[in-house]
């Protein structure tokens, strides 16, 4: 028979706690067997001061002589002989997934057609309107775009083009380093920049390979 | 083709705090710091002593040296005192007689006293 | 002449250890949270004072409308002047104070009593409300903390007889006055951290990030010299401490002893979170000053027990 009320000794700290139910004696989950918590999941309830055998002298000790503070010190000795986590950025990197999304570059089939059919879903999807579109009939009659802007200011780098468009051309290549001097080449013109997913194809074809199975 | 978890599962994660008591018991650190504090008071009173006793040394040798500084000072102010005599004479000399009775003259009446003069006309006396 | 080569032999040396004081304490405090601190400006980041310094001093000083320019340029320039006269009775050996002053460590005291007018003086000059208050907490803080740190220096004075800073490095020579007085020195030290106004204790500080604090309305140069006044005076009361209380050797041996207390001042401020400004209050007026008041009943009655009464004159 499980006791479902404890008896402690009566004192006068634990007064009010006498006919308090005990709450590790029974399972408060109800006992399905997914959801038991472990035997001792509990901390042992704290000694009051009436049932703690330290003296005076020595909580006097503890007191002055800073027991705590000086047992935080030590570790933070501790820690200062440690090596610490920090890498040297220019030198070393660190890891990047091959889901990351940088910098926007638009890419080609392999026979060297643009992927790009002016198809405006990325343009639509966009949440910063940073996508500009423009598209006409090109000479041989595909259906192409003319002027392609991404205002790399305005964009938020969510990814959403990159999910939206249905021949994968516009994509986000893992590259975040590349500042400007000027805000004005910040805001990508046409097509020209942007074809600069030449140099990145490699790269974009390995990323794109990785994530494949999960989209 | 999903993100799974190791065959075998993940090792088990230590989610209890771990606070183990460490130190001495509080009153052993008492009677050490108790004992140290003794300690350096009984080292500090040595000090203590010794340097009254350099104090001691130092202003037995000042009390010492005092009759030679005093005597040093008194050689000083006589010849100072002399040779002002010897320049009054030398400029009463130069003076014309009625000067000579204002000068003689004396300026304190109370003789029981040696008066050093006050201002002295500067410059060595043998000059003249 | 000479006189003022060594004046500023001994003013450049210190504003030197103070600036790369400032860059210890970053990299001390980046190690201890398992980082590096500044890293790239010198060799292992050492320029990184210099670096700060010309940042700050050719940015653009603001100076509110409202504000009395006087008092708002003053106040700063108080704070520093105080916190490096003090410097001028630090016995670096024998015979090189720069003043041996028979009351010089009352002076040092005096000193850093003036320092808090530039707190005081620089809320006020902002006219605005929360500098006002800010500047009010903490000169309150400030000059509590004096009190704590005067009476110490009172019993010290007690021990030794002698307000003649070079007099302390002879007389501990038989024992660090730290070692019969560890409590008291412990007191002490944090008296001094909070007299700095450092962590745990900077409600100064934080007032400034937080809503504004005195020093809200200070840019460039002026914060230059607040910021060189904090660390100046930490660097002073970590000498002053290894001078009353643990055996102030000479040269070398002082500087390893107060380069031992600037770091724990860093320790500290990496170990603790900042205390509430009540408590500090709290601390001060009925944790402390009861004990050292105790202590001041206790002492004097200890040294005439044990005959250890220092008799000397104060000329000596």
């Amino acid at each position: 028979m499980q006791r479902l009320i404890t008896k402690q000794v009566r004192l006068l700290s634990n007064s009010t706690k006498l006919y308090k139910p005990v709450a590790t004696e029974y399972f408060t989950t109800g006992g399905s067997s997914q959801s038991v918590w472990p035997q001792n999941f509990r901390l042992p309830q704290p000694k009051t001061w009436e049932e703690s055998n330290e003296s005076a002298l020595s909580k006097a000790t503890k007191f002055f002589f800073l027991n705590e503070i000086a047992r935080g010190m030590y570790i933070c000795m501790e820690m200062y002989f440690r090596p610490p986590y920090t890498i040297y950025y220019p030198f070393e990197k660190g890891p990047i997934s091959p889901r990351f999304r940088g910098e926007h570059a638009l890419r080609r089939y392999p026979s060297g057609e643009e992927r790009c059919i002016a198809c405006k879903l990325c343009e639509a999807i966009c949440p910063a309107q940073a996508i500009t579109i423009e598209a006409e009939e090109r000479l041989d009659g595909s259906r192409r775009t003319f002027k392609y802007d991404i205002d790399m200011t305005k964009c938020i780098y969510c990814g959403y083009c990159q999910e939206s468009c249905p021949v994968d051309a516009i994509v986000e290549s893992p590259n975040v380093e590349y500042t400007t001097e000027t805000r004005e080449e910040l805001l990508y013109n046409k097509e020209k920049l942007l074809e600069n997913g030449d140099k990145w194809e490699q790269e974009l074809q390995y990323c794109i390979d990785a994530d494949a199975p999960y989209r | 083709m999903q993100d799974l978890p190791p065959i075998g599962g993940y090792e088990p994660v230590q989610w209890k705090r771990n606070l183990p008591s460490r130190g001495f018991r509080p009153v052993i650190y008492f009677w050490l710091i108790s004992g140290a504090m003794g300690y350096g008071f009984y080292r500090f009173y040595q000090g203590v002593d010794e340097q009254r006793e350099l104090t001691r040394e130092k202003q037995w040798a000042r009390f010492f040296l005092q009759p030679l500084l005093i005597a040093e000072e008194d050689r000083n102010t006589a010849r100072r005192y002399f040779s002002e005599l010897k320049r009054q004479e030398l400029v009463k000399e130069s003076m014309s007689d009625e000067m000579k009775a204002k000068f003689e003259e004396e300026i304190y009446h109370d003789k029981s006293k040696l008066r050093l003069p006050r201002y002295t006309a500067g410059g060595p006396a043998s000059e003249h | 002449m000479l006189n003022f080569v060594e004046l500023l032999l001994m003013f450049v040396s210190v504003l030197l250890a103070v600036a790369f004081l400032t860059v210890a304490e970053r990299k001390t405090l980046g190690y201890m949270q398992r980082r590096v601190g500044p890293n790239a400006v010198g060799y292992y980041g050492m320029l990184m004072a210099m670096a700060d310094a010309a940042k700050l001093l050719l940015k653009e000083m603001v100076m509110p409308t409202h504000a009395d320019k006087l008092m708002l340029i003053m106040s700063p320039m108080m704070s520093l002047m105080s916190a490096f006269l003090c410097w001028s009775f630090m016995p670096f050996a024998p015979g090189t104070t720069m003043s041996d002053h028979s009351y010089g460590l009352m002076f040092t005291l005096a000193m850093s009593s003036v320092g808090v007018f530039g707190t005081l003086l620089a809320g006020w000059s902002a006219n605005s409300k929360y500098s006002l208050l800010g500047s009010m907490r903490s000169t309150a803080q400030l000059i509590s903390y004096e009190l704590m740190l005067t009476t110490m220096v009172l019993l010290c004075m007690l021990l030794t007889g002698t307000m003649n800073l070079s007099k302390y490095v002879e007389l501990q020579e038989s024992m660090w006055m730290g070692v019969p007085l560890f409590p008291m020195s412990m007191m002490w030290f944090m008296g001094c951290v909070a007299e700095c106004a450092r962590p745990p204790f900077d409600n100064v500080e934080a007032e400034s990030e937080l809503v504004s604090g005195h020093m809200t309305e200070y840019s460039s140069s002026m914060f230059v010299l607040f910021f060189l006044s904090e660390y100046t005076s930490m660097l002073f009361l970590s000498t002053l401490t290894s001078m009353l209380f643990f055996g102030g050797g000479t040269g070398m041996m002082l500087g390893m002893k107060a380069n031992m207390f600037a770091f724990t001042y860093m320790w500290v401020r990496a170990t603790l979170p900042r205390v509430r400004y009540d408590k500090l209050m709290h601390m001060c007026w009925v944790m402390f000053l009861p004990l050292l008041f105790g202590l001041a009943m206790f002492l004097p009655s200890l040294m005439y027990f044990m005959d250890a009464m220092v008799y000397t004159y104060p000329t000596m």
